[in-house]
C-alpha cells in the first residue's frame, strides 16, 4: 500500500474546500440576482437584534410580531427552518435568522419574538431575539454589502447609525435562498 | 437509599426549567392558533406597536409612529405636570415627552420580572397635528393588527367617562392610544416655543 504524505492530502483538501466555497458563492450570487433590490427614497426599517448582531427589516413587509411559541418541525428541513406556526388558522414557516445568517443553531427561547412578514401574499415568520426601534433612513445612506461576504446574498445593504452598523436583510432573498422549494417558490 | 448530590439537584432544576419552557411555548402556540369565533373577517381596526408601560400594555397606531429610539436626555421645564417630564431633542427637533406611566397613574410597584421586562426604556416618537410627540415607554413588545372582533365590548371613546386618551381596549387588555386626544392637551407647550 502506498502512503501519500498527510500534508499533501491536507493541502489538496484545502484547495478543494476553497473551490467549493467559490462555487457556493457563485450559486448564491446567481440565485440572488433578479430578486429584491434596495428600494429608493425614504425607508422605514424595523431594527431587531439577532444574537449580538443588529439587523433591520423593511417595515413594509412586517405584519406583526408575536412571542415565540411551540412550532411543528418540518422533516428534513435545514437547521434554519425552525418549523411551522399556526397563526389564527394560517400555517406559517418560521426561519431562524441567527441560524441562517450567523450559522448558529439555537433553540427558541421564551424571550424570542417571531416577526411575521408578508411577501407577495405569503406569510413567513422570522425568529429574532429582540425588536428595538423603527428607523427612518434614506436609501442613499445604505451601502452595498461587500460582495464576497459569505452572507452577502441575503443582505440589501449596510447602514451606519449613531450606535454602529445595521445590516438590512432582504426577506425575499432569505426565503428564496432557504433551500426549501416550497418556501422559495 | 441513595443520597442526592448537588449535581442531581442542578439536573432536576434544569429539567424543570426545560419543562416550564416547553409548557409556556405550547400554551402560546395554542393561543396563537385560536381563530376568533367571528372569524378573521373582522375589519382591521388598527395596526399598532405594542409597548410595555409599568406592567401594562399600550398600542400606538403604527401609521403615526415616526421612530422608536432609546430614551434621550430630557430637559425639564418648570410648572409642568408630572406626566410631562420635559422636552427632548430628536434629530435636532424639540419634542414634548409624555410619561405614559404617570399619565395613566400606573402603580410603580412592580415585580422584579416585570421591571426586567421593561428595561431598557424607549421613546416612541409619533406624528401629531401640532408636530412630533415623544411617548416614554418601557419595552417595545412588537407589532400587531387589531381587528374589530378583538375590541372589548362596552368600551369606546363615547362611553369613556374620563379624558384619558384611549381609543379602545382589546379583549386581551391592550389599550390603544388616541393620539389626537393626547396631543389636544394644552399643556403640551413645546410647539409654541
Amino acid at each position: 500500500m502506498s502512503h501519500v504524505p498527510t500534508a499533501a492530502l491536507r493541502c489538496e483538501i484545502e484547495q478543494m474546500q476553497h473551490q467549493l466555497y467559490e462555487l457556493q458563492l457563485r450559486v448564491r450570487r446567481a440565485a440572488g440576482s433578479g430578486l429584491e433590490a434596495l428600494p429608493t427614497g425614504e425607508l422605514l426599517l424595523l431594527e431587531c437584534r439577532v444574537e449580538e448582531q443588529r439587523i433591520a427589516l423593511l417595515l413594509d413587509h412586517v405584519e406583526e410580531a408575536v412571542p415565540a411559541a411551540a412550532l411543528t418541525p418540518l422533516p428534513e428541513s435545514p437547521p434554519w427552518v425552525l418549523g411551522m406556526l399556526n397563526l389564527r388558522g394560517t400555517t406559517i414557516p418560521v426561519l431562524d435568522v441567527a441560524a441562517r445568517l450567523l450559522r448558529r443553531e439555537r433553540q427558541l427561547e421564551l424571550s424570542d419574538l417571531i416577526v411575521v412578514c408578508s411577501l407577495h401574499g405569503r406569510r413567513i415568520g422570522l425568529a429574532v431575539q429582540e425588536i428595538h426601534h423603527v428607523l427612518r433612513v434614506l436609501a442613499g445612506s445604505i451601502s452595498e454589502p461587500a460582495p464576497d461576504l459569505p452572507h452577502a446574498p441575503y443582505l440589501l445593504g449596510v447602514c451606519s447609525t449613531g450606535t454602529g452598523l445595521l445590516t438590512l436583510i432582504s426577506i425575499e432573498r432569505l426565503v428564496a435562498l432557504s433551500d426549501i422549494p416550497e418556501l422559495g417558490a | 437509599m441513595t443520597k442526592k448530590t448537588d449535581s442531581d439537584d442542578s439536573n432536576d432544576s434544569d429539567a424543570a426549567r426545560e419543562q416550564k419552557r416547553e409548557r409556556v411555548l405550547r400554551d402560546r402556540a395554542e393561543r396563537l392558533a385560536r381563530v376568533e369565533r367571528r372569524g378573521e373577517a373582522g375589519e382591521v381596526a388598527a395596526q399598532v406597536a405594542v409597548i410595555a408601560v409599568g406592567g401594562e400594555r399600550f398600542g400606538v397606531p403604527a401609521e403615526r409612529i415616526r421612530e422608536l429610539v432609546d430614551v434621550p436626555a430630557i430637559a425639564g421645564l418648570p410648572d409642568l405636570p408630572g406626566w410631562l417630564p420635559g422636552i427632548a431633542q430628536i434629530r435636532g427637533e424639540l419634542v414634548s415627552v409624555v410619561d405614559l406611566a404617570r399619565l395613566f397613574g400606573i402603580v410603580e410597584e412592580k415585580s422584579a420580572e416585570k421591571a426586567a421586562d421593561e428595561a431598557p426604556g424607549c421613546l416612541v416618537v409619533v406624528e401629531c397635528a401640532a408636530g412630533p410627540l415623544g411617548l416614554l415607554a418601557g419595552r417595545n413588545l412588537g407589532f400587531r393588527v387589531v381587528r374589530s372582533t378583538e375590541i372589548a365590548e362596552g368600551f369606546s371613546q363615547s362611553t369613556s367617562r374620563d379624558e384619558r386618551p384611549v381609543r379602545f381596549v382589546t379583549r386581551d387588555l391592550c389599550a390603544v392610544l388616541d393620539l389626537d386626544r393626547l396631543a389636544a392637551d394644552e399643556r403640551l407647550v413645546v410647539h409654541q416655543v
